[in-house]
């Protein structure tokens, strides 16, 4: 896409903006309603151009356990979770594989019977 | 490493093959230095070499498997000597050691390593919300 000359300036109480040598002029408050929604349209496009990196970073987070959500795309969720499910090469930026989640209490090994526990020969 | 199951555990509680407060089980003590432990491959006591265990203990009484926190009395095995050991091994005992099934592997403990004397040695459970072990 050829980079395009774009300059905004406020003139009173309009904004006045060029691109590539054409004007548009626009009030104030109808310019911050085009910024803010020119702003919303972009970041969608932007997912769009970056969709197969976040699929691919969304079904890392999901192998990992980590269920949150990169994208609230419909398309780009189905693929993340196809891709976690099936692709054989995320186990590599997983070093050790996915953890398990079993989680264990800390015992204490002491010398001595127990206080109403169970007593049992040694029996090797 | 730190405590852990077995992998052979989880297949069997998947599978419904270990019945935690309704199967014989029991512990040992490991001595690391004559055995590794491998939790992916060791599934039944027979992988634990015999030089390894220290000691074992009785069947645990009082377990209980509540929202998936594996627990039970204390264990006290009496009356233990031998080598140090790092490590204890929780497994179901079937009376036969190729089908005795590894459970988890606790080497993080208060007291591990731990040398024996010739005295009792008391295992005590954490009182914490994961006891034993939470799945």
């Amino acid at each position: 896409m050829a980079r395009r000359e774009i300059t905004a300036t406020q003139d009173g109480a309009n904004v006045l903006v060029v691109i590539d040598g054409r004007a548009t002029e626009m009030p104030w408050n109808v310019a911050l309603d085009v910024a803010r929604a020119m702003y919303q349209q972009a970041k969608r496009a932007e997912e769009y151009a970056k969709a197969a990196g976040i699929v691919f970073d969304q079904a890392l987070l999901i192998r990992s356990g980590a269920f949150f959500g990169l994208s609230d795309h419909r398309g780009i969720q189905q693929e993340a979770a196809k891709e976690a499910a099936w692709n054989r090469d995320l186990r590599r930026y997983l070093p050790g594989g996915v953890k398990s989640k079993e989680q264990f209490g800390t015992p204490a090994v002491v010398a001595g019977p127990a206080k109403g526990g169970s007593t049992w020969h040694s029996v090797t | 490493m730190a405590n852990a199951l077995y992998d052979q555990a989880r297949e069997d509680f998947l599978a419904g093959n270990l019945d935690w407060d309704g199967a014989t089980i029991k512990l040992v003590f490991v001595d690391e230095a004559d055995d590794t432990i491998d939790l992916a491959v060791d599934d039944n006591l027979d992988d634990r070499a015999a030089a390894s265990r220290v000691a074992t203990s009785g069947a645990f009484t009082a377990k209980t498997a509540t929202d998936g926190v594996a627990d039970a009395a204390d264990v006290t095995v009496t009356a233990v000597s031998g080598d140090q050991f790092e490590s204890l091994d929780i497994y179901e005992d079937t009376g036969v050691e190729s089908t005795s099934s590894l459970i988890a592997n606790i080497d993080t403990a208060t007291g591990l390593p731990f040398t024996p004397s010739g005295s009792d040695i008391t295992v005590v459970w954490d009182n914490g919300a994961n006891r034993i072990f939470k799945l």
